[in-house]
């Protein structure tokens, strides 16, 4: 007996349905087909921006360094919107390319996104740097047909977005002189996206981030507003969006790395015991 | 949308009141950004304005069998921007430092019209001689803006560090075709035409 799966708030899931169940949804035809893995990874877009998530829990906590990020939230992922290509990433390009190397993401793209569930063969990747960071991206990824495609989003508006906040707060001094220099040569890589959306650009946010005494102190010689923060401290860690076995993980890139190699493992003492 | 050198610079160092400072560090720095494709692009995909020594330089590293620049041969505003210029330098500052500007030279190298009054007002790279900013700095450094329609990605930066970039990734897969201008005393010692 076939057992249909019937949601209220969009389909959400990009890995298989829970055993005796089936995803359907309108094929090609107008017919109801059964629907799973990729082919079902764009019905997401009624929930929460898993990054706007992640920010104002931040915010709500005080907590400047983003220490949420490296704890890592796992849960169901009823409710969030999914990433277009199983994952999604943004940060700066030097802990990027720490990310890539760990999954294979620079190498054989046949290899790649391990554990991400994805099949697609075309993945959105944008990459804005001073010349000397961005030299050093090209090199790490070269010879990737990941970095075939750019420009599947709406990166671009979103950069000129971010520079419209950065350099007001640049030029009335609300950062410090090295600021300039922090945004050029850090730089920044977004991978993937959510419903074909980039997002670079959280000053709306960040502007009324709570910040504790403590951090008050140490940063307000600094930076009058947190916003600055988000290359030296967001980009930093990064942002790793991902899902598996219906479970949504947002985390920062060392932490993502940890829970990937603990997958790994597992799925390797499953195969053993298996064998 | 947007020219997007034009845009960050100006954003950055406030146009009318300059940070050269900044402005020299955006230079140095260079950028590169991809999803460039949306941004007004440099008709031919590459526009460069320099001092002439620092043309040369360039036009030495880039030139090739599909990267060929050939001269303007109708006008497209560089020759009226030129005189302007330095009628403004002669009436404003004097013989001696019009002949310096010619000396230094000027050389453009666009398939539209000349971008060399928007560079002189905005960065006054003539008329503020006698700052602290030297008026030859921005076309000593030079300016290069160029589209890779390989990797969608926008570059601008001086010419020192665009060579870099040229040198690692490749200006192109395919023939680039650009047109040029030049100004300059031709005199001993004076600007060549590269």
């Amino acid at each position: 007996m076939l057992r249909i799966i019937l949601k209220t708030d969009g389909l959400n899931g990009v890995g298989p349905a829970p055993a005796g169940f089936k995803y359907v949804g309108l094929d090609d035809r107008g017919e109801i087909s059964a629907k799973e893995g990729s082919s079902i990874k764009q019905i997401s877009g009624d929930g929460t921006d898993p990054r706007d998530f992640i920010i104002q829990k931040s915010s709500k906590e005080s907590d400047i360094s983003f220490d949420a990020l490296s704890r890592g939230i796992i849960q169901p992922n009823t409710g969030f919107d999914l990433p277009d290509d199983g994952v999604y990433v943004l940060s700066s390009v030097e802990t990027y390319l720490k990310f890539a190397e760990a999954v294979g993401m620079t190498g054989d793209p046949y290899n790649s996104l391990y554990p991400f569930g994805s099949t697609s063969s075309v993945y959105n990747v944008n990459v804005s740097a001073s010349v000397e960071t961005y030299l050093k991206y090209a090199e790490a990824t070269n010879g990737s047909s990941l970095n075939s495609s750019y420009g599947g989003t709406d990166f671009s508006e979103n950069f000129i977005s971010l520079i419209n906040n950065t350099a007001y707060l640049d030029r009335t001094g609300t950062t410090d002189d090295e600021f300039l220099d922090t945004f050029l040569d850090k730089g920044i890589v977004e991978f993937g996206s959510f419903n074909n959306k980039s997002k670079l650009d959280y000053y709306d946010v960040l502007k009324n981030f709570n910040m504790n005494i403590e951090d008050y102190l140490k940063y307000s010689g600094k930076y009058n507003t947190i916003f600055p923060l988000f290359l030296d401290k967001l980009l930093d860690k990064g942002i790793v969006v991902y899902t598996f076995n219906g479970i949504i993980s947002i985390t920062s890139v060392e932490t993502s790395l940890k829970l990937i190699e603990a997958q790994r493992d597992q799925e390797n003492k499953e195969e053993e015991s298996e064998a | 949308m947007e020219n997007i050198f034009k845009y960050f610079t100006e954003k950055f160092t406030e146009s009318g009141d300059v940070n050269y400072e900044k402005m020299d560090r955006i230079i140095d720095k260079g950028m590169v950004l991809t999803n460039g494709g949306k941004f007004d692009l440099p008709n031919g995909y590459l526009y460069t304005l320099s001092s002439v020594e620092t043309s040369a330089k360039f036009l030495e590293a880039i030139s090739s069998e599909s990267v060929v620049f050939t001269q303007w041969t109708t006008d497209n505003g560089f020759s009226g921007a030129t005189s302007s210029i330095s009628t403004g330098i002669l009436n404003e500052w004097g013989s001696e430092y019009l002949a310096e500007f010619e000396t230094k030279g000027v050389y453009e190298a666009t398939n539209s019209r000349s971008d060399l009054s928007w560079f002189s007002t905005t960065y006054k790279f003539v008329l503020n001689y006698g700052n602290e900013f030297s008026p030859s700095r921005i076309l000593d450094k030079g300016i290069v803006i160029y589209y890779s329609s390989e990797t969608d990605s926008i570059v601008f930066s001086g010419v020192e560090t665009f060579l870099k970039y040229a040198e690692a990734v490749g200006v192109s897969n395919t023939t680039l075709s650009i047109k040029y201008n030049y100004f300059g005393d031709m005199g001993d010692g004076g600007a060549q035409p590269a």
